[in-house]
C-alpha cells in the first residue's frame, strides 16, 4: 500500500471517529467551539504522530510481553509534553481544556494505532498513518466545533487569539446580534445529537462513494 | 537453554530501562524549556485577577497567602476561596473591607465548570446577582436568595462567601502590603 493510500485510508475510510468510533469522549466534550476543537486537534495530532513514530522506531527494542506498558509510557510522555507546551504558549486555552488534553493518554485511538500499525510497520508508513489518523480526528472535531459554535452563539471563531496571538481576535465573526443561540448545542446532549447526525451523514456519503467505485458483482 | 533465556531477560530489562530513560530525558527537556514561560503565565493570571477585583493595578502581589488571605495595610483584605459547585470546584477571589470585616467590596469567580448557559451569571461579575453581592454588608449574606435554575451553584457561592468572611474575621490582625 502506498503512503498516500495509507494516509487516506486512516483519515477517511478508517476514520477514528465515524468508522471506528474511538476517542469520542474528548471529541464530544471539547467540540463546543472552533478554537477548542482546533486546540485539541493540534494536541492530539502532536501526540499521535510523536508517539507512533517513536514506537515504530523502537519496535525492535520493545519486548513483546511488555509492549502495552511501553506504548502507554511513550504516549504519556508525549501527552505531558503537549500539556507543558500548551501551558507555556497557549495559556488561555490551557485553562479551558487542560483536563481533556491530559486524558489524550487514554485515547484508545492512539493506543489502537500503536498496537495495530506502528509496532509492525516502518517509520514512513507509520508517519503517514499517524498523520492520516490525526487528520481524520481533526476533520470531525472541526466539523462538530463549527456547527456547535454557530448554533450555540450565532458566531464563529471566537477566542482564536488564544492560539494565534492578538491579531486573531479580529477573526471573530458574529452573525446574530444578541450572541444568544440554541443553548442545547453547547451542552453535552447537543453534542451527542449533532455528532450522531454527522456520523449518519458520513456513513451515507461513504456508502455512496463505495457503491460507485466498486464493480456491480461485488455488491450483494 | 537457560542461559539463552537469561540473556533474553537481561535484554528486555535493558530495553525497558532505555525506553524509560529516553522518555524521562524528553520530559525533563520540555519542562526546562517551558518552565519560565509557565511561571510568567501564572503570575500574569494572578495579577489580572487582582486587577479585575480591585479595579486598579496591584503593585506587589504577595508570594504567600496565609490561609488563603492577604491582609492589606489600608484595612482591606483579599481572600481566596474554593467550594464544590454543581459540576466541579468553584474558585473565588473576594475583597473585604472593615475591621472587623463588615462589607464585601468585590467578588470574582476565577474558575468554574458549571453548566454553560445556566450558570453564565458567574462570568458576569459586573451585572446582576454577582454585582449585587459585590457591594453588600456581610450581615446581609444569609438573607440573599439563590438564582432560579442554578440553586446549587449560587448556594455554593454564598456558602463560600460566608465561610470566607468567618475565616477572615477570625484571623484579621496581620498586615502585609
Amino acid at each position: 500500500m502506498s503512503l498516500a493510500t495509507t494516509f487516506t485510508t486512516s483519515a477517511i475510510r478508517a476514520n477514528p471517529a465515524w468508522t471506528q468510533l474511538l476517542g469520542l469522549c474528548p471529541l464530544l466534550a471539547v467540540s463546543n467551539s472552533v478554537v477548542n476543537a482546533l486546540g485539541l486537534a493540534l494536541a492530539t495530532s502532536f501526540v499521535a504522530v510523536g508517539a507512533n513514530v517513536s514506537i515504530s522506531a523502537a519496535r525492535h527494542v520493545i519486548p513483546h510481553f511488555a509492549r502495552l506498558p511501553c506504548f502507554v509510557l511513550i504516549i504519556a510522555t508525549f501527552t505531558t509534553c503537549a500539556v507543558l507546551l500548551m501551558e507555556a504558549f497557549a495559556f488561555g486555552l490551557y485553562l479551558r481544556m487542560a483536563l481533556f488534553v491530559q486524558i489524550i493518554v487514554t485515547n484508545c485511538m492512539i493506543l489502537g494505532r500503536a498496537e495495530a500499525f506502528a509496532s509492525r510497520k516502518g517509520l514512513l508508513e507509520t508517519l503517514s498513518d499517524a498523520l492520516g489518523t490525526a487528520c481524520g480526528f481533526a476533520i470531525v472535531l472541526l466539523a462538530l466545533g463549527t456547527l456547535r459554535e454557530l448554533l450555540a452563539t450565532g458566531g464563529l471563531f471566537a477566542g482564536m487569539e488564544m492560539l494565534f496571538g492578538a491579531t486573531a481576535s479580529s477573526w471573530h465573526w458574529q452573525w446574530s446580534d444578541t450572541g444568544q443561540g440554541l443553548l442545547l448545542a453547547a451542552l453535552p446532549p447537543g453534542a451527542f445529537l449533532i455528532a450522531g447526525l454527522l456520523l449518519a451523514f458520513a456513513k451515507a456519503l461513504l456508502r455512496q462513494t463505495q457503491w460507485q467505485s466498486s464493480p456491480p458483482e461485488a455488491k450483494r | 537453554m537457560t542461559n539463552k533465556g537469561a540473556d533474553k531477560g537481561v535484554q528486555s530489562i535493558l530495553a525497558l530501562v532505555g525506553i524509560a530513560l529516553v522518555c524521562a530525558t524528553l520530559l525533563a527537556g520540555t519542562r526546562a524549556l517551558t518552565a519560565p514561560q509557565i511561571t510568567a503565565n501564572h503570575a500574569m493570571l494572578a495579577q489580572n485577577e487582582l486587577r479585575a477585583l480591585l479595579g486598579k493595578e496591584v503593585v506587589s502581589v504577595p508570594e504567600d497567602w496565609i490561609d488563603g488571605l492577604w491582609q492589606r495595610c489600608d484595612g482591606s483584605l483579599i481572600a481566596r476561596a474554593q467550594v464544590a459547585g454543581y459540576a466541579g470546584p468553584i474558585e473565588l477571589l473576594v475583597a473585604l473591607d472593615g475591621t472587623p470585616v463588615e462589607r464585601l467590596s468585590g467578588v470574582r469567580i476565577t474558575r468554574h465548570q458549571e453548566t454553560a448557559g445556566i450558570a453564565d451569571f458567574l462570568n458576569r461579575p459586573d451585572a446582576g446577582w454577582l454585582a449585587a453581592l459585590a457591594d453588600s454588608a456581610v450581615s446581609d449574606l444569609a438573607a440573599r436568595d439563590a438564582v432560579t435554575g442554578a440553586t446549587i451553584t449560587s448556594r455554593a457561592v454564598l456558602a463560600a462567601l460566608f465561610e470566607t468572611t468567618t475565616r477572615a474575621a477570625a484571623s484579621q490582625s496581620r498586615c502585609e502590603s
